[in-house]
């Protein structure tokens, strides 16, 4: 059976990027469908990052994104940031901010604007991180306004594995007057369980009851409680507020490694506020051998045994790097894997990496991707655009090494609003069909 | 005499396979878990209403079907008729003491009798051959199904048809005319002989050789006929036991029609061929009816006369396979036209889900073990699918108490060793389910050293037909990163908060090291509810939910490959 489905702006990709893309889309007016595995959120943090680090490699911590920014762009004119301007970049965050909001899920960003928040990870580090979900957000406020006379307990929860209170209390001591590991068991749960199913389990209030009647005792004396990031999946904030009243201290989230909770948290944000928009979402498809006819891109996505063609004016192009399936390493060359767009890349394998293979810089391979020009529309040989309303959003961007600088969420939202926005501005809004 | 002593002959090989039918479902009768007393109640408790109502009036047939209520209504009641006034006439006329064959009302009433059953047969052949509601075709029936169905309405038919042949013979045969003038009058010679033929040939269809013209008398004289001496004559002689056959509606124009053939064929006496025909289909039918279909007769109110179990007796009696019962089945199919799980027949293609057919299976069953272990698995899991709603047993219009025997049917099956399908299922590990692998020992790693060791790999499992052969391709599960989110929105996995098991991530990631026989051994493979959350939320679009699937349906045919080697192995 094929279908045919007609939309203005088509989405590849449903991560962080093209979900952006698509609310973005939406709240313009545009008839949009997204394609992609929205489940890659769960492997995003659930933090929000702007600049965190620069140079990549560098161990201190930026306060403010634009003290690293300048320099950035200056040794990258290709990355996003040279095309987008901090004003811009800070409106991006704040739209986000507010559709999630509408969404139910509550993200906080620095009292001091424009600043970085400094999150404390599972591994008992500090990162720094832009704008961070209200269940983390106390954490973050401890650290902010000096925490030397503040004592924090950290609760960890036996059979949640990558979680380790004494390893969070040993790494962030120096931070504080003392630190507290706590240890719980809750109820029904003897052996390691998959963390999803552990933030479900927290949701019974006899459940949460148990963790809290544990942590009590130990915390009695702590001015602040840390717990790992599993506390619920649709009602974390309410949660987290009640075991902050019951215990009468603030409690924060601690992130942890993937499958990560917030993600999924903002993996199911996204997707309501898609349904409310009436944004179609083709959920786990791919979409490949795109045509364009001059006018209008059709794409096929592949749902055994079915097929799905989707007719578009425009394309986003938010497919991600290599874990997204955006970028394909083969044995000479990196590839573009929808449209065979150029890729940016060491001109050799012998160049992809460095010779240290934990090199704090990073590799150059991770700087690999597509060069686009200030509305992120990917360039040709001779630097013009290769369609007039395709574009590239996240991770794909080349000069992108986001993992390092700390950086993903600001590229991903700048990409893809601005594409958005001037996809809107020059093919014009409403049914194009 | 010859009649007399063949009748006996008969009548004893009749009773002896009547003996030998009972003793047989007697022994094949079985109680299990219960005592003898069991038994007894549930074969000795009887329903009178039952027995006159269903044998006599056969309600239940009249509620399950009136044409064929109509069909059965008309053989039955010609057919006593016809045994009753026309077959045993010599002891039967006792009570009637005008009875004479060849006179009003008995003539009229023999030809209506033998019309009706001659038309209720052909209903029921007609019904046979253009049956298609269930359609025999797909159940594989040949002809011997259809032809055993058929053989007794056919014998009925000859016997009818013959019947009716030698009595239209015997109106037209001059000989039987020339036998009864002897016999019964003193008339010698012309010419009034020659008025008593011609007034026959005209009103009693008799077929003259030569031309009744003139008649001669002693002197040489010819006279003109005299139809009128000929009635007188004839009120004389042959009133008393012959009035004019006209109203033998079937065989007095069939005596118009024959009478000049019967006439030609002359000393070969046709009459009397078909006579003996006639005596000899009754025998034939007499003497085979403990093994035809007709032996439904008796069955039917030994069913019947059972008092049909209500729900709450049922658990005190579903130990007792009832024989008697079981053989009063006709193969109507009624039961498998209203079976609540008939589409599960249609889906699973398995003619075992059908009652019409269980029985069958049953019966082979009950009196031969386990023959063909592959039919015999495919009955356990068609009884498996029966919910006992009783739709069958309520439509049956022989009064089988049919639930009673599909929980019987269990038991038989469990002591001959064929095992459940739900038992096994509801354990769900590959151990239990095949009674071959060893889980524990698969999960320790000995795999290798197990005897029966399952390769569901190769070549095993060929009857898993329809499947895209996931596992062994190494590209469908190979791009797994262990990510574990299959695991996490795995509702089953999120039901196992204990880990006894492996979720979805561990199952592929055994595929990916080449344990397919271990991957089908773990407890998801066979709890996966196939909710297909771990397929939508893959990052690497591995076909998570096709492959646990896949994994479960090639265990299962190697399960069942197991099974059916190991009954082979038993019963052989």
């Amino acid at each position: 059976m094929n279908k045919d489905m007609h939309c203005d702006l088509l989405v590849i990709g449903a991560g962080l990027a093209g979900m952006s893309a698509a609310v973005r889309a939406a709240q313009k007016g545009l008839d949009t469908v997204v394609a992609g595995n929205p489940s890659s959120l769960v492997f995003a943090s659930g933090l929000m990052d702007y600049l965190g680090v620069y140079p990549a490699g560098s161990s201190t911590c930026l306060d403010s994104p634009l003290e690293g920014r300048d320099a950035l762009v200056r040794d990258f004119p290709g990355h996003a940031y040279a095309a987008a301007g901090h004003e811009n970049i800070l409106e991006c965050f704040a739209f986000i901010r507010n559709i999630l909001d509408q969404s139910g899920l509550a993200y906080k960003t620095a009292e001091k604007e424009g600043n970085n928040l400094r999150v404390i990870t599972a591994m008992g580090t500090i990162k720094p991180s832009f704008m961070v979900p209200e269940t983390m957000m106390e954490g973050c406020r401890a650290l902010a306004r000096g925490s030397r006379d503040t004592t924090l307990a950290v609760a960890g929860i036996r059979g949640l594995q990558g979680f380790s209170a004494s390893q969070v209390a040993e790494g962030v001591s120096g931070l504080f007057s003392e630190t507290v590991p706590i240890r719980t068991e809750l109820p029904g749960i003897t052996t390691v369980v998959p963390p999803q199913i552990l933030a479900e389990h927290m949701e019974d209030p006899v459940v949460l009851d148990a963790f809290a009647g544990q942590v009590a005792p130990r915390a009695r004396h702590a001015g602040l409680l840390g717990i790992p990031a599993v506390c619920g999946i649709d009602n974390s904030q309410s949660l987290v507020k009640g075991l902050s009243d019951r215990l009468g201290i603030p409690v924060f989230e601690i992130p942890c490694s993937p499958p990560s909770i917030p993600g999924l948290r903002l993996k199911k944000a996204f997707e309501r506020s898609l349904g409310r928009s009436g944004v179609r979402l083709l959920s786990n498809t791919r979409m490949q051998e795109p045509v364009f006819d001059g006018e209008r891109f059709t794409l096929t996505g592949r749902l055994d045994p079915d097929a799905i063609r989707v007719h578009a004016r425009g394309v986003v192009l938010a497919t991600g790097r290599f874990f997204g399936h955006g970028l394909h390493a083969r044995r000479e060359r990196i590839v573009e894997t929808v449209f065979r767009l150029d890729v940016t890349q060491p001109l050799g394998r012998h160049l992809w990496h460095d010779k240290e293979f934990l090199a704090l810089a990073g590799h150059r391979i991770n700087r690999a991707g597509i060069d686009t020009d200030a509305v992120f529309r990917p360039l040709d040989a001779r630097g013009r655009p290769v369609y007039p309303h395709l574009y590239v959003a996240g991770g794909l961007l080349a000069h992108n090494d986001w993992l390092r600088l700390k950086s993903g969420a600001g590229v991903s939202l700048v990409s893809a609003m601005t594409a958005v926005d001037h996809f809107t501005a020059s093919a014009g809004g409403g049914h194009g069909h | 005499m010859v009649i007399k002593t063949a009748l006996i002959i008969v009548l004893v090989l009749c009773a002896a396979g009547l003996v030998f039918r009972f003793s047989s479902l007697a022994r094949l009768g079985k109680v299990f878990n219960r005592d003898r007393q069991t038994l007894a109640a549930a074969v000795f408790r009887l329903d009178y209403a039952g027995i006159l109502f269903n044998t006599l009036l056969q309600v239940r047939l009249f509620r399950a079907g009136k044409f064929r209520w109509l069909a059965h209504g008309l053989v039955f009641t010609g057919f006593i008729y016809l045994l009753a006034v026309h077959a045993l006439d010599e002891w039967t006329q006792n009570f009637f003491a005008w009875y004479q064959p060849g006179i009003e009302p008995f003539r009229f009433l023999r030809n209506l009798a033998g019309a009706m059953v001659g038309l209720g047969c052909l209903i029921f052949l007609v019904r046979r051959v253009s049956r298609s509601r269930i359609n025999l075709e797909r159940l594989r029936r040949g002809l011997r199904f259809r032809v055993r169905g058929t053989v007794s309405v056919v014998v009925i038919l000859c016997l009818i048809g013959s019947g009716f042949v030698a009595e239209c013979l015997n109106i037209a045969s001059e000989y039987r005319f020339d036998e009864m003038v002897e016999e019964y009058s003193d008339l010698s010679g012309e010419p009034e002989l020659v008025h008593l033929q011609a007034y026959w040939a005209r009103d009693y269809h008799v077929a003259f050789r030569e031309a009744l013209t003139a008649a001669t008398d002693g002197e040489g004289e010819t006279q003109p006929i005299d139809l009128e001496e000929g009635r007188e004559l004839n009120e004389a002689y042959c009133l008393e036991c012959h009035t004019r056959p006209d109203t033998a509606f079937v065989a007095a124009p069939l005596a118009r029609l024959a009478g000049p053939l019967g006439a030609r064929a002359g000393e070969l006496r046709p009459d009397r061929v078909f006579y003996w025909l006639h005596v000899g289909f009754a025998f034939v039918l007499l003497m085979f009816f403990p093994f035809s279909r007709m032996f439904h007769l008796v069955a039917i109110p030994l069913a019947t006369a059972r008092r049909r179990m209500s729900p709450d007796k049922i658990d005190d009696t579903m130990g007792v396979l009832d024989l008697a019962g079981l053989s009063a089945c006709t193969h109507c199919g009624f039961c498998s036209q209203v079976c609540s799980v008939y589409p599960d027949y249609q889906v699973s293609d398995n003619p075992q889900v059908l009652p019409h057919v269980k029985i069958e299976t049953l019966k082979r069953l009950a009196g031969k073990g386990i023959w063909d272990p592959g039919v015999v698995m495919r009955l356990r899991s068609g009884n498996d699918d029966c919910t006992r709603c009783g739709l069958c047993a309520d439509i049956c219009p022989s009064g089988i108490d049919l639930v009673r025997l599909w929980t019987a049917a269990d038991a038989l099956m469990d002591r001959l060793g064929c095992p459940g399908n739900y038992t096994t299922a509801m354990d769900a590990s590959f151990r239990q389910w095949t009674g071959h692998g060893h889980a524990g020992a698969v999960v320790q790693g000995n795999i290798r050293n197990l005897p029966g060791q399952i390769d569901i790999r190769e070549g095993a499992g060929a009857e898993a037909e329809g499947l895209s052969g996931l596992i062994n391709q190494a590209e469908a599960f190979e791009h797994c990163v262990q990510c574990t989110l299959c695991t996490n929105a795995c509702p089953v996995a999120a039901y196992d908060l204990g880990q006894n098991d492996f979720g979805p991530h561990q199952v592929m990631n055994l595929l990916r090291l080449g344990e397919a026989q271990m991957a089908s051994g773990s407890k998801m493979v066979w709890h996966c509810l196939t909710c297909y959350m771990c397929q939508e939320v893959c990052p690497q679009s591995i076909r998570v939910a096709d492959i646990l699937l896949e994994l479960r349906c090639r265990g299962q045919a190697r399960a069942a490959e197991l099974t059916r080697e190991q009954l082979k192995g038993d019963s052989g």
